[in-house]
């Protein structure tokens, strides 16, 4: 897994609120979820486009853009 | 985004009269037998010795989204439900003290009322306050336990405060 930003935010209730922006593939979910292990009880785990991609997918896309230009 | 995850951490759930409020709010089929309610199969909740206190016996893994989002509706109805009890506790008082300035009650009737009604709404309001600290101290030690494992996996760490919630933002680089 590539570079990667996790943005957690937990109220005063006790509500936690989880987004990971720039990582590639389910390696970024698993690690999310092992921060929260133990600390935490899952409610929802929304996948995006970019859980499904492979990590490097983005580069080689980023790449033929180059080559276009 | 890559991801979106939503998770809670867990109030304490003091008042066993709430918890049963809150269930049957929910219109949730439990069977109480002594101290224990159970829910479903895998899911109970233990009243403990003194009646007050609600401990968890979740057999399924922490990760259950659907053991979790009960847990979290059934917290989140049971707080209603015990602030809906102390403003009713309220109400009741103000028209204690409203009729005994309209003669309707006996002096020595309207003070009885008026002690049971304050009693209960004061152990209920004790009861909501230790629990809101309970949870604030709770949340400080899982903000600390989750830099640190995000430390553990390498992330570098920056934390933020607003008014009603902290923000840790992970970056690995």
């Amino acid at each position: 897994m590539g570079a990667g930003r996790v943005t957690i935010k937990i109220d005063e209730k006790g509500e936690i609120k989880v987004e990971t922006r720039g990582m590639l593939g389910p390696a970024c979910l698993d690690e999310v979820l092992k921060i929260l292990q133990e600390n935490a009880a899952v409610t929802e785990i929304r996948k995006t486009d970019e859980y499904y991609m492979k990590p490097g997918a983005k580069i080689r896309e980023e790449a033929k853009q180059k080559v276009r230009q | 985004m890559s991801s979106l995850v939503r998770a809670f951490v867990m109030r304490e759930l003091l008042d066993s009269s709430c918890v049963e409020d809150a269930l049957k709010e929910m219109q949730c089929d439990y069977l109480k037998e002594g101290n224990i309610i159970r829910i479903r199969q895998n899911l109970t909740i233990t009243l403990t010795a003194n009646g007050a206190e609600v401990s968890y016996n979740l057999r399924d893994s922490w990760q259950n989204e659907d053991v979790n989002s009960f847990m979290q509706t059934l917290a989140k109805t049971y707080a209603a439900k015990l602030e809906q009890k102390i403003e009713i506790l309220k109400m009741n008082e103000a028209r204690a003290r409203e009729n005994e300035v309209l003669g309707l009650f006996k002096e020595e009737e309207r003070r009885t009322t008026e002690v049971r009604l304050r009693n209960e709404r004061m152990r209920l309001e004790a009861i909501k306050r230790r629990e809101e600290e309970s949870l604030r101290l709770k949340i400080i030690g899982k903000v600390a336990a989750i830099k640190e494992k995000a430390k553990h996996l390498g992330y570098g760490v920056k934390e933020e405060t607003r008014e009603k919630e902290v923000v840790l933002v992970l970056i690995k680089r």
